[in-house]
C-alpha cells in the first residue's frame, strides 16, 4: 500500500476538519493559508556540496524507476523538492542520480541504477530504487546527485541514510566517520513503510540550489 | 633487513621485474618513519615526496635512498601531494582545504591558500615555474610559484576537474573534467582552446604527446583516446582496458613512444590493479604488470624506465616496470 504525501493545503484542511486546528484569527482561511505559506517561503541554506566521485555517466535515461523487477535489496523511494535559497520552487531542474547496486557495485558498462529526472512544476521529484550497498573504498551507503537548472549554480552532492550501520544510530555525531560527508544535513532520516512482506524505505531529500 | 626510525633499507640499484603477474625480483624499499598517507614521484629528478601519518613531509632521493628534507605539517590528512620535475617544489593539500607549496631548499612555505573544499589534483609545469591546481568541484587555478600570484582561473565546470597535465613546452594545460569532457587551455591565459566529448563516463587521467599536439586521456570508460590538442577532434581510440584508468594514472614516456597507464580496480579500490604499457605508434598494448599492492604513483625516469611505487605498512616499494 502506497502512502500518500499530503500537500500543505490538505494538511491544514484535515487539521481544521478534525478540530486540531482552530482559527482564532480574524483572517479568512484562505488568507491565513496564504500568510502561512509566505512565512514558510523563508531563505534557505544551499544544500551542502559533496564531491561528484569518479563514476558519473552522462546521458542517463529519464526514468523514475531504477529498480528492476527481481532486483535484490531493500526498495527505497526518494522524494523531495528543488528550491532556491529564497525558498522559490525551481521547476524543471535536471536531477541526475547514480548509485551502486545492493552489493555496492557501480554499473560502468550500462545505465543500471542511473537516471535523469526533471523536477515538476511544483519543483518536486521522486524515484524508486534499492538501498545502495557499501562500496568498497567508501564508508557509507550513498546516492550521487548532480542538479542543474538554468540561472543556478550546478550542485553536486550525495544523499546518505541515517539507518546506515556506520552511524550506529547517531548520524549527528558519527557522520564524520565518512570523510567525504561534509554536513550531517546530507544524512536523511529513513521511514520504513509497507506491510512486513513488502517493506520499503522512504527518504525525503530537499535540494536547495544557489542562483548564479 | 629492517631499520627503525628514519633509517633506510635500499637494495642496490633498481630491480628489474619480469613481465609475469608477480615480479620475480625484489623492489627497492625505503623504510618510512610512519605509515604513508600520500606521495608523489618526480623521476626526472629521482625524488619522491612522502607524507606519513606522523605529520611529516619527507623528500627522498630514489637513487641512493637518502633523506633530503623533512618538513613538519599541521596535519596528516593530506589528499593531494605533487612534486615539481626539478624536485624544488612540493605541493600538499589537506582535507580541510589548506594547500601549501613548500620550498625544498628552505623547508618553508612558498605559497599558502585556503580552498572552499579540498584539492582534487595539482600539477607543476615542466619548467617548475607554474602550478595548476584543481580544487574539488571548482575551476582550475593557475599560480606563478615564484611570485605567489594567481594568474587566472578557468570557467566553472559541473563537478570540477579530476586530473590535469601541462604540455612539455608549458603552452597548454589539459584537464579531465567530471562532466565527462576533456578540455585543453592556453596555459598562459586560461583561454579554452578545445573540448572533446568522446567519453560517457568521467575521464580521470590526461597527458600530452611529446610535441604537445595531442592529448591522451583515459578514465572510467576504460579506454584511451588521442585528441587533437588544437581542435579537440578525436584522432584515435585504443582497445578497451580491463579496468578504468586511475586518477592521474597516465604518463607518456620521455621519448614519446610509450604510454603507461595505472588502472584501478573499480569494484574495490583497495585491491591492486595492473600497470599497462601501450605503444604509441601502433596503439597496441605492449605489456602488463600486476603490482602486489595497489600502486600509488608512477613516473618515468629520464632514461626511460617506468617506476611504480606502492606501499606496504611503513615502507615504500619502488618497482621498475617491465616494458
Amino acid at each position: 500500500m502506497k502512502p500518500k504525501r499530503l500537500t500543505r493545503r490538505e494538511i491544514l484542511l484535515k487539521s481544521a476538519a478534525l478540530g486540531s486546528l482552530s482559527m482564532i484569527s480574524t483572517l479568512s482561511f484562505d488568507e491565513a493559508l496564504w500568510a502561512w505559506q509566505q512565512s514558510e517561503q523563508k531563505p534557505r541554506k544551499p544544500t551542502a556540496w559533496d564531491e561528484i566521485g569518479p563514476f558519473y555517466k552522462r546521458e542517463a535515461p529519464q526514468s523514475a524507476q531504477l529498480r528492476q523487477p527481481g532486483d535484490a535489496g531493500l526498495p527505497v523511494r526518494v522524494s523531495g523538492i528543488v528550491l532556491d535559497t529564497k525558498g522559490n520552487v525551481v521547476s524543471g531542474a535536471k536531477i541526475e542520480i547514480w548509485q551502486a547496486n545492493h552489493e555496492g557495485i557501480y554499473d560502468l558498462d550500462g545505465y543500471g541504477y542511473r537516471a535523469t529526472l526533471l523536477a515538476n512544476a511544483a519543483g518536486k521529484y521522486e524515484f524508486g530504487s534499492v538501498m545502495p550497498g557499501h562500496y568498497p573504498g567508501r564508508v557509507c551507503q550513498h546516492i550521487h546527485y548532480l542538479v542543474s537548472a538554468p540561472g543556478h549554480k550546478p550542485l553536486t552532492t550525495q544523499l546518505y541514510f541515517a539507518t546506515d550501520p556506520v552511524f550506529e544510530g547517531d548520524p549527528e555525531h558519527n557522520y564524520t566517520r565518512d570523510p567525504l560527508i561534509r554536513s550531517s544535513e546530507l544524512v536523511r532520516p529513513v521511514v520504513l513503510a509497507g506491510d512486513p512482506s513488502e517493506m520499503y524505505a522512504m527518504v525525503d531529500f530537499e535540494i536547495v540550489v544557489e542562483r548564479l | 633487513m629492517r631499520a627503525t626510525g628514519f633509517a633506510l633499507v635500499l637494495f642496490a640499484g633498481f630491480a628489474t621485474a619480469t613481465m609475469s603477474q608477480t615480479p620475480a625480483s625484489s623492489p627497492n624499499v625505503i623504510k618510512l618513519p610512519a605509515p604513508l598517507i600520500s606521495m608523489a614521484v618526480a623521476a626526472t629528478s629521482n625524488r619522491a615526496a612522502v607524507v606519513s601519518r606522523d605529520k611529516k613531509l619527507t623528500l627522498w632521493h630514489l637513487a641512493d635512498g637518502k633523506l633530503l628534507r623533512t618538513i613538519e605539517l599541521a596535519t596528516a590528512d593530506i589528499d593531494v601531494t605533487a612534486i615539481s620535475d626539478d624536485g624544488r617544489w612540493i605541493f600538499t593539500g589537506d582535507h580541510s582545504g589548506n594547500v601549501f607549496v613548500w620550498d625544498v631548499n628552505s623547508g618553508q612555505a612558498q605559497l599558502q591558500l585556503r580552498l572552499p573544499h579540498y584539492p582534487a589534483a595539482a600539477s607543476f609545469s615542466r619548467d617548475s615555474k607554474f602550478l595548476a591546481l584543481a580544487p574539488m568541484g571548482d575551476p582550475v587555478q593557475v599560480f606563478d610559484v615564484g611570485t605567489r600570484r594567481m594568474l587566472y582561473q578557468t570557467n566553472a565546470v559541473a563537478g570540477g576537474t579530476a586530473a590535469l597535465a601541462y604540455s612539455r613546452d608549458g603552452a597548454s594545460i589539459a584537464t579531465a573534467d567530471a562532466d565527462t569532457v576533456v578540455r585543453v587551455y592556453d596555459a598562459l591565459t586560461g583561454k579554452l582552446v578545445a573540448e572533446n566529448r568522446e567519453f560517457l563516463l568521467e575521464p580521470l587521467a590526461v597527458d600530452f604527446s611529446l610535441d604537445g599536439r595531442q592529448v591522451i586521456a583515459g578514465g572510467a570508460d576504460s579506454f584511451l583516446i588521442f585528441i587533437d590538442a588544437a581542435s579537440g577532434k578525436l584522432l584515435r581510440r585504443l582497445q578497451k582496458t580491463d579496468e578504468p584508468v586511475s586518477t592521474s594514472g597516465l604518463r607518456v614516456s620521455p621519448d614519446g613512444s610509450l604510454i603507461a597507464t595505472l588502472l584501478l580496480k573499480a569494484e574495490n579500490l583497495s585491491q591492486p590493479a595492473p600497470v599497462v604499457m601501450w605503444e604509441v605508434s601502433s596503439g597496441q598494448k605492449k605489456s602488463q604488470w600486476m603490482p602486489p599492492t595497489p600502486a600509488l604513483s608512477m613516473d618515468w625516469t629520464p632514461d626511460g624506465r617506468l617506476i611504480s611505487v606502492g606501499a606496504v605498512s611503513d615502507s615504500l616499494h619502488i618497482w621498475t616496470v617491465p616494458q
